[in-house]
């Protein structure tokens, strides 16, 4: 046997490669690769780009940080810089990858078949020359207010673009939309303070969070934010944890997290918050703010309202008491869901009850305000619709938003665009309204386009392009440009720019006149635009009660609907589609929903005695009627909401969006009345009751979740504050004699290596907002496999959000559910419900039962600690699954497609799985080969928080923590000895790597 | 036909006549029936084919009961190959008598039943082209299999049953095939040269000299005396692919015995299911009688009680351990989603058998044909249950899911039965079905002769 | 020296052959064959020849098959060391099936190959006094001797009432 040369043994290698591809059905072998002949500067293959940009999925505007990778970026995170989001982002923000890389997206400038229903490509030089003739027209007409501008309510140079070039074509009629404005709330500041303004809500100072219904960790406002600042208070600290109350008809995810809910009648925040006031200004908690308030909440006695809202009045009373006695108490408005007839008297009387305690200027601030364009409110809309049906609207142009899925149809939106004479929209999806378009002009995406946003006073933040243009779009700006130019007069003179960004730059020389004047221009730009833009602090103003406050009239909204109609209808937010944006985007769609756990479909939340007397049960189709409309939409059999309650989430429900969008679930907007908050005139989401039938069909509703409880194995451990306080105080005295000791699963790697790498996750601080479950998708191109395959269970999640109605586990007596305090929690409407999210994914096993069972050493524990699975090597017995406690390990059960230019997303880190092979979470190693390596460069070892998972990095409420398990001092060491530490099924002994830390609840204490 | 025939036929020569007469020649009947085998045969390797390329997910196995109708088909066939062997091994070491008619179909049932279980841990992983990795073998990198891995202990275990017992039956075989050799050399015409020279080289020359025979019995002996503790070892080694594992369920010490037993009871239902069509296919009827039947329902009823008394340990231990867990996934698994099969499983097994109670039904062929094919259904069923409801409801609530088996593994578990039965009927037609000389001995010893009932026995 | 005399006598039941056997041995004929569809334990004895050596062939193998058993899984443990589920390199328990396995394998397909060895087995080449009624429902003995002692023998096999009786070359 002669010795092989090399190139005859590598020969003899791809041959066999090659014939393992054809033989095998296997992934193809690679094609051939063309390495760059002239390199662009500053693209280094296998080196990834970061770019700052702005987040433009809700109007919060968090800072994110894109990572490129050749051209194409793969992954967008939170810039840590950013005074908003502090390097944090939701699931919203993780998919905004799928916008840009939607297959669905508008590819190039679309003109209406004459009468038809469908779409022509056309060119932009066509498509402009057309618009500007008509503009043209109008202006010689002297009709230019004929032509009518929509957009949305950001705060940004677009935004003045918009204003600017309405002006010059001499049209007033600019119409700011957005689906979940907050205007009761500016309404009732202006009423209370004088300040038509939105404060800014110190969560983390609060002691004591009273929320009436808003849900400010899903949507309202500016969710990430708010997140991070409800996990510093109301996570366990040094013997301290804040209490949170939800007051509400619904169990929200926001109201999942609560120490205690009081189920209250829907519509009966005002009367509740006007009592509370009444019990601290009657009982002299109130200080010198009493005598004002006296007049004013007089009438609202703890009895009476107790009758109106259903909650006892001494509960009332405690609740007031509390209220006012911790240091620092926040009361929240109620959110869009609750916007009634009367939102801006109960948004008033929250303000109310937090000037009673004293908490504007520490909890509440004015100054450092949210930064919202204040949007058309109804009437200005009904006036609108009315133009359009009279065929008052000689041209209509839609940026940036979608009125038709977002407004209720009553209003007759779509009916009345039939009649505009030329509609033009600038959307880059084929939304409901685009749909309705004569002309489509597609705008790039966010990230493909420069742009600015002022999300609060004092922070300006740029956005700027991470990739050229995938389509043929046009940024708006540069249409209105040239629109400009073709148009002439006094319009050509007065946009002269040659595209945005130079517009952009010129716009942001005031910005510099803020922040620093003296400074060259070009330094300031690079390095704002390298930061992602400048902010500064807002000091606080006072505030002082306003005379206007007293013609307030605090009277219960009535909701519509005849006898028959007994439950009262929550349309809400969809914490994972907004208000139907994301609907098209598979990430979100595949998302179970945080508290049902459903996916791909919209349902309604019915309580248990409902559910018995209708004789439905969960997947049971129900017909939901009102005078407007009816849908049909299985029901969802949930506790966390009251038996005169129902439910529905805003989201779904597309005739158009794109493939994954389309005819999916319902739109509760059909069945709601274009009825307005009184004061504000902002759209009265909660207005109506509903009537319910059954009709016979059922329907599977995808849950991703097996049992809603976890039968008393302490999968998520609940202590009481005490029992927490002293575990932790034992702990710390364990730690006095030996603090230095490492964990013990730190010995669950090779002797030489410096690292046994580890997780440690606070239960107390996860909000269960999933974000960390897109965020994994996106880092490790994982598939979405659709509503069938889920309904089969074999979505792909590494990681995923067990949420589970828990009882409290009391110190030690693991598994077993005492009852101990379960008349506070759930406030006696709903009994004992009370709800524990819980991350889970593999848990990198010391002794790991899925590592001896394969047979072909496919998954074994590397050096490092870690499980690590071959898919080289793996045939796919799938022995390892059944074996594994935790489930946490999932198969490639085909080869999944990555419709273009889904595909571009895909990193090239990660290896893309084929069909026939096990996989599973693997703390994003290639993030930690990468930290490695460059510690390997300069000689050292990897610093703690030097590796963070794509999980970990991008939690709102910073409830992950990775690291270095035997570097004692590393932060995961230290969470992983504190007293609320525990391991899953630790009894199993299989010594995970990842140890979780028992949540800690108020009013679980049995005194 | 027989070679100069004296005018009173020798009892030996009758069998001879008889066991080689029933060989070859098959009728139209048979050939349908071969037809209609390959259809379906035909129409699994065609699902087969349809899973590899489009992914494991045609079938029904989903997160988290990752293993379904394969593993339970695997378990089943494995199980039916234990009767072979135990008869044919175990019986000649106890020699009893009554194994002489039935030992050579039951180790050619031995033999295609591994046949179809080997196929299914192909047929169930994800990447089957590649299944040579679980093979030890030496290749570049010098990477061996994981010898800790049940699935390889399996890997050992059948490829050396398969051996041992092939090897086993052949030299069972060699004595009879000389003797169809012999018979050939007797007739006329160049099929008959033909045969001869095949059954000739298939005896490999054997002329039944004395101390040819002395070998060969010893030979026979020790092959005998270490197929034995095979035997016992291939089932344990499967169950432990299920008792080595942590799942409530699965992970209890006394799935080998229970295994071992239930293999054995699967196995003699079915070389009772089989051999009752069959002796009357081939006129064999004097060969394989009541006495044969009765001997193997005591057989059956044996380790029916086992089985049963297997169960209630199983719950039993489950509930005295105390463990929450354990006893929920016990509890489900009667009155959970998969209560039907637990029910199919329990009356199959346990009760229907507990009938061979009764000497006449016993010797009532029909009664013992009829609980045998229930007896079948019942363990196809029991693998089932084992396997998927143990999956289905494990330590984590929040990931307790249901399995449901799709076309493609109906259809391949029907080519399982196609593919096993189209062995073992041109087995039937090809070789002596009957083994001519321990029929010869056990007449000579006077044990017993064809056409004795034993109706005292 | 002239050539010894064979000589072949059929019987149709295995007593009588039995009795033949033992008396042309006691007559002090040694080179004794004996054809027949089946075989006694009796028969052996009375024909007197050495124990097969098959036996020492299924304890070789097995012997073998214990140690490649254990080696391969040692050895290849060592070889390529793999950490799994924290259990050490040799995981004895877990091999001593695979070496029980192969020890079973070795020991059959031996005690096989040695029987075949020793029956000079596969082969076409049929014993010249090869007659297919020995496969059937006769046995026969075949008888070699002086041709002095040839009738003495001849008479005693006729006295078990043979079907026949036939001088052979």
């Amino acid at each position: 046997m002669s010795e092989i040369k090399r190139r005859d043994f590598l020969k003899i290698l791809g041959l066999s490669g090659a014939s393992t591809g054809l033989m095998g059905c296997a992934q193809e072998p690679a094609k051939k690769l063309i390495p760059y002949l002239v390199q662009p500067e500053e693209v280094i293959p296998g080196v990834a780009n970061w770019y700052a940009s702005v987040c433009r999925e809700c109007p919060a505007g968090c800072g994110v940080h894109v990572k490129v990778r050749d051209g194409r970026p793969i992954k967008v995170e939170g810039n840590p810089d950013h005074p908003v989001n502090a390097g944090r982002l939701c699931a919203r923000g993780q998919a905004a990858l799928q916008g840009l890389y939607d297959p669905d997206r508008i590819a190039g400038p679309l003109r209406r078949v004459e009468g038809r229903d469908e779409f022509e490509p056309t060119t932009w030089d066509e498509a402009e020359a057309l618009l500007a003739s008509r503009i043209r027209g109008l202006r010689r007409t002297g009709q230019a207010e004929r032509l009518y501008l929509i957009s949305d309510g950001a705060v940004s140079s677009l935004d003045r673009l918009f204003e600017a070039w309405l002006d010059a074509v001499r049209s007033p009629n600019r119409i700011v939309h957005e689906s979940f404005d907050v205007e009761p709330l500016r309404e009732a500041n202006r009423l209370t303070f004088g300040r038509a303004e939105i404060p800014r809500y110190e969560l983390d100072r609060a002691e004591l969070i009273l929320s009436f219904g808003a849900g400010f960790l899903e949507t309202w406002i500016s969710p990430v934010q708010y997140t991070r600042l409800f996990a510093r208070s109301q996570s366990f600290r040094d013997g301290r944890k804040g209490r949170f109350v939800h007051v509400g008809p619904r169990l929200s995810l926001t109201g999942s997290n609560a120490d205690e809910w009081v189920p209250a009648r829907p519509a009966s925040a005002m009367m509740l918050a006007l009592a509370m006031t009444r019990v601290l200004v009657a009982e002299g908690r109130a200080g010198g703010r009493a005598a004002v308030l006296r007049p004013l909440v007089e009438p609202f006695t703890p009895e009476r309202v107790s009758e109106a809202t259903g909650v006892e009045a001494e509960q009332i009373e405690r609740l007031a008491r509390e209220f006012a006695d911790v240091p620092a108490s926040l009361a929240l408005p109620p959110g869009v869901e609750m916007t009634h007839r009367n939102a801006t008297a109960t948004h008033v009387a929250v303000n109310l009850l937090n000037y009673a305690a004293d908490n504007f200027g520490r909890t509440v601030r004015f100054g450092p305000n949210v930064a919202r364009r204040r949007p058309a409110d109804l009437t200005r809309w009904t006036e609108v619709i009315e133009a359009m049906r009279s065929g008052a609207v000689d041209m209509l142009l839609v940026h940036g938003s979608d009125p038709v899925h977002t407004l209720p149809p009553s209003l007759g939106l779509s009916g009345a665009l039939e009649n505009v004479g030329l509609m033009v929209s600038f959307a880059s999806h084929m939304d409901e309204t685009a749909a309705h378009a004569d002309l489509i002009l597609p705008d790039h995406t966010p990230l493909e386009s420069w742009g600015d946003h002022e999300p609060e006073v004092g922070v300006h933040t740029l956005m700027q392009p991470t990739i050229n243009p995938l389509f043929e779009t046009r940024h708006t700006g540069e249409v209105l440009f040239s629109l400009a130019a073709r148009i002439g007069g006094n319009l050509g003179a007065q946009f002269l720019w040659p595209d945005y960004s130079a517009y952009l730059r010129d716009a942001w020389r005031s910005v510099q006149l803020q922040f620093a004047p003296r400074d060259d221009f070009a330094e300031f730009w690079h390095a704002a635009v390298a930061r992602g833009g400048v902010w500064r602090e807002v000091e606080t103003q006072s505030v002082t009660l306003n005379r206007a406050v007293a013609g307030v009239e605090f009277e219960e909204p009535t909701l519509e609907g005849d006898a028959a109609a007994r439950f009262a209808l929550i349309a809400y937010p969809s914490p994972t589609l907004y208000d139907g944006r994301g609907a098209n985007r598979p990430w979100l769609q595949e998302l179970p929903d945080p508290v049902t756990k459903i996916v791909w479909n919209s349902w309604i939340e019915i309580h248990p005695d409902v559910a018995r007397q209708l004789e439905v049960r969960t997947g049971d189709v129900l017909a939901v009627s009102t005078p407007q409309g009816q849908l049909e939409v299985p029901a969802y059999v949930y506790r966390g909401i009251r038996a005169d309650t129902v439910a529905i989430p805003v989201g779904q429900g597309h005739t158009h969006y794109g493939r994954w969008a389309r005819d999916r679930g319902v739109n509760p907007l059909a069945l709601l009345p274009g009825a307005a908050d009184a004061s504000s005139g902002s759209f009265a989401w909660l207005s109506t009751r509903v009537a319910l039938a059954r009709t016979g069909r059922r329907v599977q509703l995808v849950e991703t979740q097996g049992a809603d409880d976890d039968r008393g194995r302490a999968i998520a451990e609940v202590i009481s504050l005490a029992a927490a306080t002293e575990a932790e105080r034992r702990a710390r005295a364990a730690e006095q004699f030996h603090s230095e000791a490492p964990v013990e699963a730190a010995e669950d790697a090779d002797p030489k290596s410096p690292y046994r790498w580890g997780m440690a996750i606070d239960l107390s601080s996860c909000i269960g907002c999933s974000a960390c479950v897109t965020a994994c998708y996106a880092e490790n191109n994982i598939p979405v496999v659709g509503e069938r395959r889920c309904a089969q269970g074999r979505e792909m999640a590494w990681i995923r959000v067990e949420r589970y109605y828990e009882h409290l586990i009391e110190e030690g007596s693991h598994g077993e559910a005492s009852h101990g305090g379960s008349t506070q929690i759930g406030g006696g409407a709903s009994e004992d419900l009370h709800v524990v999210h819980i991350p889970m994914m593999c848990q990198h096993c010391g002794n790991a039962p899925c590592e001896p069972v394969c047979p072909v050493y496919a998954t074994y524990h590397n050096p490092e600690g870690l499980n690590v699975q071959v898919y080289n090597r793996c045939v796919g017995t799938r022995y390892c699954s059944n074996n594994c406690p935790y489930k946490a390990r999932r198969f490639e059960w085909f080869n999944y497609e990555y419709p273009f230019p889904l595909n571009l997303q895909l990193s090239p880190d990660v290896t893309v799985r084929e069909k026939g092979v096990m996989e599973k979470c693997t703390f994003c190693v290639q993030r930690i080969m990468m930290a490695r390596s460059d510690a390997n460069a300069q000689g050292r070892d990897v610093a703690d928080g030097e590796v963070t998972p794509a999980c970990a990095q991008t939690c709102p409420a910073e409830a992950i923590v990775f690291g270095n398990l035997r570097d004692p001092n590393s932060r995961v060491s230290q969470l992983a000895r504190s007293g609320r530490a525990y391991h899953v099924l630790g009894e199993l002994n299989t010594r995970p790597a990842v140890t979780y830390l028992r949540e800690v609840a108020h009013g679980t204490e049995e005194t | 036909m027989a070679t100069a025939a004296p005018p009173a036929e020798s009892p030996f020569a009758k069998v001879n006549r008889d066991i080689i007469g029933a060989l070859w020649e098959p009728d139209w009947r048979y050939r349908i029936l071969i037809l209609a085998l390959l259809a379906v045969l035909g129409w699994a390797g065609f699902a087969w084919i349809y899973q590899i390329k489009t992914g494991m997910g045609t079938a029904g196995i989903t997160h988290p009961v990752m293993w379904g109708a394969y593993i339970t088909n695997f378990v089943f066939w494995v199980g039916i190959a234990h009767s072979g062997t135990l008869i044919s091994a175990i019986l000649y070491l106890l020699r009893s008598g009554w194994r002489t008619t039935i030992n050579r179909a039951a180790e050619a049932m031995t033999i295609f039943a591994v046949m179809t279980a080997g196929l299914f841990p192909l047929i169930h992983l994800g990447r089957v082209w590649y299944f040579y990795f679980l093979a030890p073998y030496p290749n570049q990198r010098m990477l061996w299999p994981n010898f800790r891995s049940p699935l390889i202990w399996d890997f050992f275990a059948i490829s050396t049953y398969f051996t041992i017992s092939l090897l086993f039956w052949y030299s069972g075989l060699i004595p009879d095939l000389a003797s169809v050799r012999d018979r050939m050399m007797g007739l006329r015409g160049r099929m008959a040269r033909i045969k001869e020279k095949i059954y000739g080289a298939l005896s490999l020359g054997w002329q039944g000299t004395d101390s040819q025979w002395k070998n060969y019995r010893r030979a026979y002996l020790y092959m005998a005396a270490i197929a034995t503790p095979l035997v016992l070892s291939v089932h344990s080694v499967v169950s432990w692919d299920f008792a080595m594992a942590i799942t409530p369920g699965w992970h209890s010490t006394i799935f080998a015995p229970y295994f071992v037993a239930g293999a054995i009871f699967s196995g003699i239902a079915m070389v009772i299911t089989l051999s009752v069509p069959f002796r009357w296919a081939l006129g064999l009827e004097d060969y394989i009688t009541e006495y044969h039947y009765d001997n193997m329902a005591k057989l059956l009823l044996l380790t029916s009680l086992i089985v049963g008394y297997a169960y209630l340990a199983e719950y039993f231990m489950a509930w005295l351990s105390g463990d929450p867990i354990e006893w929920e996934s016990f509890r489900w698994r009667a009155v959970g989603a998969y209560s039907g099969p637990f029910f199919i499983m329990v009356t199959c097994n346990v009760l229907i058998p507990l009938l061979c109670f009764w000497r006449r039904i016993r010797r009532s062929i029909k009664a013992v044909f009829v609980i045998s094919v229930f007896v079948n259904i019942g363990m196809w069923y029991e693998r089932f249950v084992i396997i998927v409801t143990s999956l289905a409801h494990e330590y984590a609530p929040g990931a307790w899911g249901l399995y449901k088996p799709t076309w493609v593994e109906l259809s391949i578990t029907a080519g399982s039965f196609a593919w096993f039965l189209l062995w073992f009927m041109l087995f039937a037609k090809t070789l002596p079905a009957i083994s001519i000389t321990e029929v010869k001995e056990s007449i000579a010893e006077g044990v017993w002769s064809p056409g004795d009932k034993k109706e005292g026995a | 020296m002239e050539a010894r005399q064979a000589m072949i006598a059929t019987y149709d039941d295995i007593h009588s052959l039995v009795g033949a056997v033992r008396s042309i041995r006691e007559q002090g004929c040694e080179d004794v064959t004996v054809f027949g569809p089946i075989m006694e334990t009796e028969l052996e004895e009375v024909l007197g020849k050495p124990a097969s050596p098959v036996r020492r062939y299924a304890l070789l193998g097995g012997i073998t098959g214990l140690v490649c058993g254990l080696a391969l899984t040692v050895w290849s443990s060592y070889y390529y060391p793999l950490v799994v589920g924290g259990k050490p390199l040799a995981s004895i328990p877990a091999y001593v099936v695979i070496a029980f396995e192969m020890t079973i394998l070795f020991a059959g397909i031996s005690a096989l190959i040695g029987m075949l060895i020793h029956n000079r087995m596969p082969t076409f080449k049929l014993h010249p006094a090869h007659d297919p009624r020995f496969s059937e429902d006769r046995f026969a003995v075949r008888a070699v001797c002086d041709p002095g002692r040839a009738a003495k023998i001849e008479e005693v096999l006729r006295s078990y009432s043979p079907g026949e009786v036939r001088r052979d070359r």
